[in-house]
């Protein structure tokens, strides 16, 4: 059983600097926990206040119900793997593995079992009387985890551990630490500012800017259901597309038309210079709801959420030039300027468009998010 | 064809060349002056310290049946002894305080590098006035009234101690700049796997430190070998002979008793027993060190 606790965590630097804000999480047993943002943003400094290595400013931490904040690093009996490995130097793999073993006085042969079965989980059976300035960076990232893991730790901490990495070995890396985390069952907290390595590994995620917690949630509903404008351009890949627009309803429409009633009664468009895109159903009622008519919000559409071609669900139009053109095996992603905007779309590799091609786009509404343009709040958000 | 031949001979002499100012300076400040011992060593000399007879190794014979001369060794053994223990771990501990940055580490970084910076005569003088026996400052503070430096119990300590704290300062500096190459992050890493400070600075501070330890050691030893100023001022190899250091005894042999020939015979045996201990140290290193 693990369980932590953060209660209203603040951390201020001696020169003032406030780093985390009023941080308050509970991690539960086997979770695979992520802190997300981009660098900067106050993950490592609450990652080493959850290891001891920081003073905590204010606020409580609890492991297992008990009061952690002045216990000593060596008492917390959590592992961590630094995002510069921090190997010994002087030692060899082995007693780099065997370390946190050794010095709370283990039998040898104890110790030499669970070194064995680390090094075989990790494959590093033949680099054990090795150095680690001899191991490649995949080498020292595995003697690094081999050293976290071999105490059987109540929590595994880990700052970026594959960034020092090159981008392959970071993706097969990526999956061998979401099966070890499924052999082991520990509880991991995971600090990492690539969104693509969060959303693929967390069962959980933190997602911080400046400090402040922005959103915590499972990946899925992160992306699809982001709390603010933030949190929406920050998970996903290429960028949710963002588009300033005035909501406008059948009559003011009318009125700016001078007269000329082309639209039937009570209907609602997102309005851009001369595109018009229609609201409807859930976001519409919202948006009537919270009494929007007339103001500026910004629209945020998904990549795979405009289309090439029309179908049951994209219905609405707006036409773009292409201007770049990225195939990545089974899809497409389409970039398009449309004013002077560039936004991207995902669509099928059988897609024949070129660069230079103008073209229409069709536009998946209901899976829109709106944001108020002054607060960046996700109107959408349920 | 001439031409090229030429010119590479010309290559091959003008690096030679280079070396000529290094090599005369060499030879009249080094050179010579070694040669002129080993020399003097085998003959027995004037007050003036010019050859006169040539004895062969009797200077040597001599020596090596003298007991004052194995007292001097063995003195001289305790007492470097003592030094280098003393200057090392001095140096390591200052190092140690100063190796994280805390308000005021300009003014003590200073203190401990001091020594390096003071003449070894000039803290002879000081500490001969704190050792006093009836006004020094020691002997109030300890509410004692011992002759520090005229008890043979005392003396060689006493030297032996102020010279550990003069040579401390340049151990402070080799090991500032050890323990600021070590990575902090590994103890950080130690702390997270549970070692105490004992455990860091066994299995992190020492082993880091080792390449730049066995250079100091050397450095150290030699040192010490060499005291003199400290001995002439504070104790003149008394009492009795207790601090009879060979350095001090050439000195005394050459200058007091005009034997020049057994002075150079000594300085000849120091410099052998420098050398071989050097040469043994380089041999465990190059075995034993690794890093
Ligand atoms: N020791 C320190 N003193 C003052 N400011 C610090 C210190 N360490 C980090 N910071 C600042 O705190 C902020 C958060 O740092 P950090 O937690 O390392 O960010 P990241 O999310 O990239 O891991 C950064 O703006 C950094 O400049
Ligand atoms: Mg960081």
């Amino acid at each position: 059983m693990s369980e932590l606790v953060l209660k209203n965590i603040c951390k201020e630097y001696e020169n003032g600097f406030k780093a985390v804000d009023n941080f308050s999480l509970e991690i539960k047993d086997k979770e695979f926990l992520i802190f997300v943002g981009p660098s900067g943003c106050g993950k490592s400094t609450t990652l080493r206040m959850i290891a001891g290595l920081e003073e905590i400013t204010t606020g409580e931490l609890w492991i297992d119900n008990q009061f952690a904040n002045y216990l000593d690093s060596q008492e917390r009996e959590l592992s961590m793997v630094f995002q510069s490995y921090a190997l010994y130097p002087n030692m060899t793999v082995y007693d780099n593995i065997a370390f946190s073993l050794q010095v709370r006085k283990l039998g040898k042969q104890e110790i030499d079992k669970r070194v064995q079965e680390v090094a075989r989980l990790l494959g590093l059976e033949k680099l054990l009387q090795q150095r680690p300035k001899d191991l490649s960076g995949g080498q020292r990232q595995r003697v690094a985890i081999g050293n976290a893991i071999i105490r059987e730790p109540k929590v595994l901490l880990m700052d970026e551990p594959l960034s020092n990495l090159d981008a392959k070995l970071r993706g097969q890396m990526r999956v061998e630490l979401a099966e070890l985390h499924k052999r082991l069952g520990n509880t991991i907290i995971y600090v990492t500012h690539d969104q693509t390595e969060a959303m693929t590994l967390g069962t959980r995620i933190v997602v911080m800017k400046d400090g402040i917690i922005q959103q915590i949630d499972a990946p899925k509903n992160l992306y699809e259901n982001p709390i603010n404008l933030f949190v929406a351009g920050f998970i996903g890949f290429p960028m949710m597309n963002m588009i300033k627009a005035r909501i406008m309803i059948h009559e003011e429409m009318a009125y700016s038309q001078r007269g000329r009633s082309a639209y039937a009664e009570n209907e609602m468009f997102y309005v851009f210079e001369k595109n018009r895109i229609q609201v409807t159903g859930y976001v519409k009622e919202v948006l009537l709801e919270k009494d929007y008519r007339g103001q500026d919000v910004i629209i945020g559409i998904r990549p795979e959420h405009i289309s090439d071609r029309p179908t049951m669900n994209a219905t609405q139009r707006i036409t773009g030039e292409v201007i770049g053109r990225e195939l990545l095996g089974s899809e497409i992603i389409l970039y398009f300027s449309i004013l002077d905007m560039q936004l991207s779309a995902r669509v099928e590799a059988t897609s024949t468009a070129q660069v230079g091609d103008k073209m229409d786009f069709f536009l998946e509404t209901d899976h829109f998010c709106v944001f108020d343009e002054k607060t960046e709040e996700n109107l959408m958000y349920h | 064809m001439k031409k090229e031949k030429s010119n590479i001979k010309k290559m091959r002499i003008e690096p030679y060349m280079f070396l000529i100012p290094s090599f005369l300076v060499f030879g009249v400040f080094l050179f010579f002056p070694f040669f002129k011992t080993i020399y003097l060593s085998l003959y027995k000399t004037n007050k003036m310290g010019q050859a006169k007879l040539f004895v062969g190794l009797d200077n040597y014979t001599t020596l090596f049946k003298s007991a004052s001369f194995y007292n001097s060794l063995l003195v001289t053994l305790i007492f470097v002894a003592i030094v280098v223990i003393g200057s090392m771990a001095l140096g390591l501990v200052t190092a140690m305080l100063c190796n994280k940055t805390f308000p005021g580490i300009r003014f003590f970084s200073t203190a401990f590098a001091l020594p390096m910076a003071i003449a070894s005569s000039s803290a002879a003088m000081i500490f001969k006035i704190m050792l006093h026996p009836s006004v020094g400052i020691i002997n109030k503070l300890l509410g004692t009234s011992i002759n520090w430096v005229h008890d043979p119990k005392y003396a060689l300590v006493c030297v032996a101690l102020l010279t550990a704290w003069l040579n401390s300062g340049i151990n402070f500096l080799y090991f500032s700049a050890g323990l600021s190459n070590i990575d902090e992050t590994i103890y950080e890493r130690a702390s997270v796997d549970g070692a105490n400070g004992v455990q860091q600075f066994f299995r992190l501070t020492l082993p880091g430190l080792a390449p730049i330890m066995f250079y100091t050691l050397v450095v150290n030893i030699i040192q010490a070998f060499q005291s003199f100023g400290q001995v002439k001022i504070l104790t003149e190899g008394g009492p009795g002979e207790s601090t009879n250091l060979i350095v001090y005894s050439i000195y005394r042999d050459a200058f007091f008793n005009y034997r020049f020939g057994s002075a150079a015979a000594q300085s000849v045996i120091l410099f052998i027993i420098i050398m071989v201990l050097t040469l043994v140290m380089f041999r465990i290193e190059r075995k034993g060190v690794k890093y």
